[in-house]
């Protein structure tokens, strides 16, 4: 009698084959808008880890400068035999270099704040979501707090506190933005704590903090990794800004914010491209940051799929 | 006898009493939402060593939260709790851990029961590596023979959750919790959610288990059929107390309380004749807003001017057998 | 006595899911009629169609599920052939349905009263919005809801799930409808309230002689009160006839253990027989007779479809080998 049951029980369904990598790939860049996004952004990577073998000049190298190529139209000769693709600026500095080299700035500082910024966010949220009571309502109203502040508004005055400086324009990016994570990931575990895997998990002693990244974390990554996309974009904007205003990244490396910044005052004088290209350069960035986000939302999100 | 779990006048209230604002908004003769339940209103039971204790009872009857208490997941407000005689207050540490092993529940939906992105191997070694149970390299070993236990193979082993049918995902569930070696699994309608011919199989796998391992079983469900068919014996409960208990053949053809009889008598049977239903009218009162005295006597075909004062005691009509009614209390007075 | 004809016939239904240029097909060759004021039960596991079946006569199949062949006859017109405007016009007025969720039915930002009288008024135009008012005074009181002047002004999360339910189920049987199709409408409620809408409901359809459809899980259920029962299993109609026949005498043996695994079959204490095996997914449905694999009677002639064949006077299984002896059930 027993063998019988559990003789039929033994018929495991034929399943389907997991779904290779690569389809869920083909997926993403199945929408032609996202493939474009997608191809542009990867180029723009490749420009930005290639920097010091493809372009021209260093721009970091003062002593390759020469006051006498400032302001030179793109397209112009050096006085040593080079092309000046784009020009150069009011220190002599070929733009097209000084672009590339600010690129990985424009990148990097605000990836790395993000990364930070969702470590601390998420662990601020799950403490906050798995032990409730005194201990998340104190965690929520400081996340309260930090939200009241416009992200700008509190890394300008952490820079302007601090001076400038890549790592501390990181810090200070980060801090803007911790909060975010630390909401979205409170919200979602505390949906996720109530699941009956979890209350298993509780039932069969299991330790906290084990519970908290190992059975809750996993199952509310998706939102983080599409939130936490869009928040790089909002970041390299706001890096943007700060380097723009002076309180970002050194005058001695300056990332594509800076370079605008640095052109904006001959745009009148008739030297357009100091300001144009840094500034088309890190538009592509933002919108296809934003764009690829998206449809990184659509398809993680099931309930978008047709 | 040593109880495997005792239960002793348990109250267990959910929501919190009305602040200075809600109370002030309500002497103003505002319509304030009672925001505090009482689940639990002194629920006394005993879960013997090795027996199947069935509980039914509608939703809102307080069914779900006297299984988390008892399986430690909630702590009561009042009353007093012990695992084989002994309260929770005189262990140490990990005398606490291993009575926290000791019950295990089995869910209702095999859907959310399992961490989805887990592997089945994952899922249920993860308990006994945890508390050092098992070795690590015997543990392929132990999750397999628990996955036999449960009527399924090693073929699981690598699967993920969203693989199987309910009906799986629900065995995988039972070895996760057999996994830690039980003495008490508390099963909170654990086959509800299942297919009918499903449900019979899971039934059957936990009458073996019981059989074989000499598992206590508590069986929480709103189907009376099939309380009625696994269990030794049966507690009734309305609104957070528990209105009746007795062995199964008590409780299933000589019901004593009006609500049991109305529960028996409204349940589905299969029949090859036509029936009429619905001895009882009414709506389930709200659990925010209990009625006064009995809890019943709004539905109550037999109730009396008493029912609507007085909270009727716990009186023990046969023995093994107690009920919750006044119509009982007249009947036992001696003459 | 004549029997008078069906007013619904469901022939050769075929439903299928398209994705891409593979069909999978989920409905296979359904066919049943209902007469005037009868009960019919669907009974069926998850994914055996059941309520598929309900959605296909409603006309309420979404792309890229749709009907491949087959028609639904309402009165003699087949639904599928009509233009989306007279579907309508049929849906909601003649056939109307009671959904498990009450919330299918009711919006939640409108009144319970606002809801009920727009729907008199769209179907009756000459009838003024006191008159409408009071007529849904009168059809929420049918239904056994107490102090209906009162639950009109409500909102439908008022109610608790047994009132909103009640009030689906006076909407839908505003306009009078000739047939009622209830998806387990009951199986959200607690048993005593179950019971309560189950009795109310079969009553006024048979005051009403309103057809009634009623598809459940609950094979105990729907004994006790449909007239005739078709069992699916794996998208196909594998056993019909009346209630006591199919209860008490189930022909196929998927049936057979579908009655033998309601615990109540089995005395407390004893095991219940359950059928081995689990249901097929969709799309993986075994060629031949799908039950095969869990047959304990199968033989190699079940590698081939049975088909649907009159076995008894008014009792037909789709099973090359049928039992034939009576189940002890308790009556």
């Amino acid at each position: 009698m027993i063998e019988q049951t559990d003789t039929a029980a033994l018929t495991l369904p034929p399943n389907p084959a997991r779904r290779p990598v690569y389809e869920d790939l083909l997926d993403f860049l199945r929408d032609p808008v996202a493939a474009v996004a997608a191809f542009v952004f990867l180029v723009i990577i490749m420009l930005a880890i290639a920097a010091p073998w493809i372009a021209p000049q260093n721009p970091y190298d003062l002593a390759s400068l020469n006051i006498l190529n400032s302001g030179l139209p793109p397209g112009s000769s050096s006085l040593t035999g080079g092309v000046y693709l784009l020009g150069t600026d009011s220190q002599g500095r070929d733009l097209l270099s000084a672009m590339l080299y600010g690129l990985g700035i424009s990148l990097a500082v605000p990836f790395a704040s993000v990364l930070i910024a969702l470590v601390v966010g998420v662990t601020v949220g799950l403490v906050a979501a798995y032990s409730g009571g005194r201990l998340d309502t104190l965690l929520m109203r400081l996340v309260d707090f930090q939200l009241g502040f416009p992200p700008v508004l509190l890394a300008l005055v952490i820079l302007a506190v601090s001076g400038p400086g890549l790592g501390k324009t990181t810090l200070a990016l980060a801090t803007a933005y911790w909060a975010v994570f630390a909401r979205l990931v409170r919200g979602a575990a505390q949906s996720e704590r109530q699941k009956e895997y979890v209350v298993a998990a509780r039932c069969l002693a299991i330790p906290a903090h084990r519970i908290m990244f190992r059975h809750i974390l996993p199952n509310v990554i998706s939102p983080l990794i599409v939130v936490g996309a869009l928040e790089w974009g909002a970041c390299v904007s706001l890096e943007a800004t700060l380097s723009f205003l002076g309180l970002g990244s050194p005058i001695t490396r300056p990332s594509l914010g800076m370079l605008i910044a640095n052109g904006l005052s001959y745009i009148m004088a008739g030297r357009y491209w100091v300001s144009i290209y840094p500034g088309i350069l890190l538009m592509s960035v933002v919108l296809c940051i934003n764009i690829l986000g998206d449809r990184l939302r659509e398809c993680l999100n099931p309930r978008f799929k047709a | 006898m040593t109880m495997q779990i005792s239960a002793t006048a348990i109250v267990k209230r959910y929501g919190s009493q009305p602040g200075p604002l809600t109370r002030l908004a309500g002497r103003l003769n505002f319509t304030v939402e009672p925001k505090l339940v009482q689940a639990l209103n002194g629920v006394s039971i005993d879960v013997r060593p090795g027996e199947v204790l069935g509980i039914v009872g509608e939703s809102g009857c307080g069914k779900s939260t006297l299984g988390r208490v008892l399986a430690g997941l909630e702590s009561p407000d009042e009353g007093s709790l012990t695992y084989e005689g002994r309260t929770l207050a005189e262990l140490d540490r990990r005398e606490r851990k291993t009575v926290q092993l000791a019950s295990q529940v089995i869910f209702q939906d095999p859907w959310a029961s399992l961490n989805p992105r887990w592997r089945i191997r994952q899922i249920i070694g993860e308990a006994p590596l945890v508390h050092g149970l098992v070795e690590r390299r015997d543990l392929a070993r132990h999750v397999t023979a628990m996955l036999t236990q449960v009527g399924l193979t090693e073929d699981y082993l690598d699967r993920f959750p969203h693989e199987l049918s309910g009906g799986q995902r629900q065995r995988v569930g039972i070895a996760r919790a057999l996994a830690v070696s039980p003495r008490t699994l508390i099963c909170d309608e654990s086959v509800s959610a299942l297919d009918v011919s499903i449900q019979a199989q899971i039934l059957r796998l936990f009458r073996r288990l019981r059989n074989d391992l000499g598992i206590s079983l508590v069986f929480i469900s709103h189907d009376l059929s099939v309380v009625h068919n696994l269990s030794d014996r049966i507690a009734v409960m309305y609104l957070g107390r528990i209105v009746e208990i007795g062995t199964a053949q008590q409780i299933y053809e000589a019901p004593s309380h009006p609500y049991t009889q109305a529960l028996i008598a409204d349940a589905p049977r299969l029949s090859t004749q036509r029936r009429s239903f619905s001895v009882i009218r009414g709506e389930l009162p709200s659990p925010y807003a209990p009625p006064s005295g009995c809890a019943f006597h709004t539905r109550c075909p037999k109730a009396f001017e008493r029912c609507r004062l007085d909270v009727p005691a716990t009186i023990a009509t046969e023995p093994g057998r107690t009920v919750a009614c006044h119509l009982y209390e007249e009947a036992t007075i001696p003459a | 006595m004549s029997e008078p004809d069906p007013i619904l016939v469901v022939s050769d239904l075929n439903v299928s899911l398209a994705s891409g240029k593979r069909m999978t097909p989920i409905l296979r060759e359904v066919s049943f009629a209902l007469r005037p004021g009868e009960i019919l039960g669907i009974v069926g596991e998850s994914g055996s169609g059941k309520s598929l079946t309900a959605s296909a006569i409603m006309g309420l199949l979404e792309p890229p599920v749709r009907i491949v062949s087959g028609a639904v006859a309402f009165k003699g017109r087949d639904l599928a052939a009509l233009d989306e405007k007279a579907v309508r016009a049929i849906r909601g007025n003649e056939i109307a349905m009671v959904f498990q969720d009450p919330a299918m039915s009711l919006n939640p930002l409108l009144r319970i009263e606002t809801q009920m009288v727009e729907s008199i008024v769209a179907h009756d135009r000459g009838c003024s919005r006191h008159a409408a008012r009071e007529r849904a005074r009168a059809a929420l009181e049918t239904v056994g809801v107490p102090a209906a002047a009162k639950r009109l002004r409500a909102y439908p999360h008022e109610l608790s799930g047994g009132m909103r339910q009640r009030v689906s189920i006076a909407i839908a049987m505003l306009h009078s409808p000739a047939v009622i199709i209830a998806d387990e409408p009951t199986t959200a409620l607690d048993v005593t309230i179950q019971a309560q809408i189950l009795d109310e409901m079969t009553q006024l359809c048979r005051k009403n002689g309103t057809a009634l459809i009623w598809i459940s899980h609950d094979l105990s259920l729907l004994s006790s009160f449909a007239d005739r029962i078709c069992v699916m299993y794996a998208g196909r109609v594998i056993e019909s006839g009346p209630c006591g026949e199919v209860i008490g005498a189930p022909r196929h043996p998927y049936s057979r253990g579908l009655i033998l695994s309601v615990p109540a079959m089995a005395r407390a204490g004893k095991d219940i027989e359950p059928i081995p095996g689990y249901p097929p997914r969709v799309g993986m449905v075994p060629s031949g007779c799908a039950f095969r694999p869990r047959c304990h009677r199968a033989s190699p002639a079940c590698a081939v479809q049975p088909p649907l064949q009159t076995v008894a006077s008014q009792q037909s299984a789709a099973c090359f080998h049928p039992f034939d002896d009576k189940l002890q059930v308790p009556a």
